[in-house]
């Protein structure tokens, strides 16, 4: 697991068919791939090994319980579970409003984001992309297109519209909605948690 | 100047080379297209970035064997699926996974069910309250003006105490002195405000006690926690978030 693209793509959908099919082997290999990923989110938020540990603990055992609730037109699986991991992560805060209010004035203290070092910071950008990821897929087209090329290949909003064939005021308007659409489905997600 | 246009905020996300001045200024000036600023650039990030993946912190095999035991998997999954990535060194920012492979009776209660070590804490101050403190008559002699006891966190065990004395001079030190030396990084000692919201480091402790000046002026009372801390060594001041014991000061 060395970049997102492969921990992303690196999951293969037909597992995601095994999951749903009850296999265990599938949740033993979403655990290998995402436990790390579930672990240091919920290290950074909670700032707390054992409760690490016991929010990891929980988001595996919803993932495999509610596994019928997952709808894979809606979103890949890694996508749900870090949408499960915010929401255990949730829990785990207002079952201990007081402790925790505590724990996160320390945070506060200077403890912010990227206090414990570059893993947290990574974790979020990964878990922002597994919630991203095959969206742009979804944007349809010409969108998914251009924000390809934007994204991947760093071609400006000009290269891309004569690349394409398309009128620069079109791209640059599809770039905006896009980027806007994308940005959404992080904010609902964090909402959401 | 009017806020940016909404194509003219995702290009300059879009692109960090974007020249655009006038629109970079604006961004220096506005907060509300600041904060869209950085949601959009946030969002570019997570699609563009690709994070260092190896530095996220591994579960112990504790964790996959709690959840085989309480989902009743065949015994075909038993194996932690992270096979040996648990027990790699401590690359984890954190510290590495606790070593201590916990034996999983029934499902391991959840740490915010758990009584928790606040209230240990307070347990120890009401004692220690309880016990007395020796206030000395003699000017000659460092005065003690607080006093906790140090009990361990998370996964330490390490316990000891810390002591405020006054010094015939008026200048006062913190003797910090526990049981053994647990840190992964270095020890840091920290007084810590009661809502935890404010926090003085009082210095590095390479062994299992030292003494500390307490900054002159700062109200004990108002810093009344005693901190010990795991640092890594990554140049990084702020506190790492991972205390190995605390304790309250009381007088």
């Amino acid at each position: 697991m060395t970049s997102p693209a492969q921990a992303s793509r690196g999951w293969d959908d037909g597992l995601t068919a095994s999951f749903l099919a009850g296999d265990e082997r599938a949740l033993a290999a979403a655990y290998r791939e995402f436990a790390p990923l579930v672990h240091t989110l919920a290290l950074r938020s909670l700032s707390d090994r054992s409760a690490a540990d016991d929010v990891t603990q929980e988001v595996f055992i919803r993932v495999w319980r509610s596994r019928n609730t997952f709808k894979p037109e809606l979103a890949r699986l890694p996508a749900w579970i870090v949408g499960i991991t915010r929401n255990v992560i949730t829990d785990a805060h207002s079952a201990t409003a007081r402790e925790v209010r505590k724990a996160n004035a320390v945070a506060g203290a200077g403890l912010a984001a990227g206090e414990f070092g570059a893993g947290t910071e990574a974790a979020e950008v990964l878990a922002d992309r597994l919630l991203l990821d095959g969206e742009l897929d979804r944007l349809g087209e010409p969108q998914g297109s251009i924000m390809k090329l934007a994204f991947y290949e760093d071609l400006t909003h000009e290269q891309i519209s004569r690349k394409l064939g398309l009128p620069l005021g079109t791209v640059k308007s599809h770039i905006r909605r896009s980027l806007t659409h994308l940005r959404s489905r992080l904010e609902v997600d964090h909402a959401a948690s | 100047m009017p806020h940016l246009d909404p194509e003219q905020l995702s290009l300059l996300a879009m692109y960090e080379g974007w020249e655009d001045a006038d629109g970079r200024e604006h961004l220096g000036v506005c907060p509300e297209c600041a904060a869209d600023y950085a949601a959009l650039r946030r969002t570019v990030d997570a699609v563009k970035t690709t994070p260092d993946t190896a530095s996220l912190s591994v579960p112990g095999p504790h964790v996959w064997a709690g959840i085989h035991r309480e989902l009743g998997l065949a015994e075909a999954v038993q194996e932690d699926p992270l096979g040996g990535a648990a027990t790699k060194p401590a690359d984890s920012p954190a510290g590495p996974a606790p070593s201590n492979v916990i034996a999983f009776g029934p499902r391991k209660k959840a740490w915010w069910q758990r009584t928790g070590t606040w209230i240990a804490a307070a347990a120890a101050v009401v004692m220690v309250a309880a016990g007395g403190i020796w206030v000395s008559t003699r000017p000659a002699q460092p005065i003690p003006l607080a006093q906790a006891q140090l009990t361990p966190l998370a996964q330490y065990s390490a316990t000891g105490s810390a002591k405020v004395v006054e010094a015939a001079d008026g200048s006062r030190r913190l003797d910090v002195t526990l049981d053994k030396d647990e840190a992964r990084g270095y020890q840091e000692v920290w007084l810590i405000a009661p809502d935890l919201s404010r926090l003085v480091s009082l210095g590095i402790m390479n062994s299992d006690s030292g003494s500390f000046e307490v900054p002159a002026g700062l109200q004990l009372a108002d810093y009344p926690i005693v901190d010990v801390s795991d640092e890594p060594v990554d140049g990084n001041p702020a506190h790492s978030s991972v205390s190995i014991v605390r304790g309250t000061l009381t007088s």
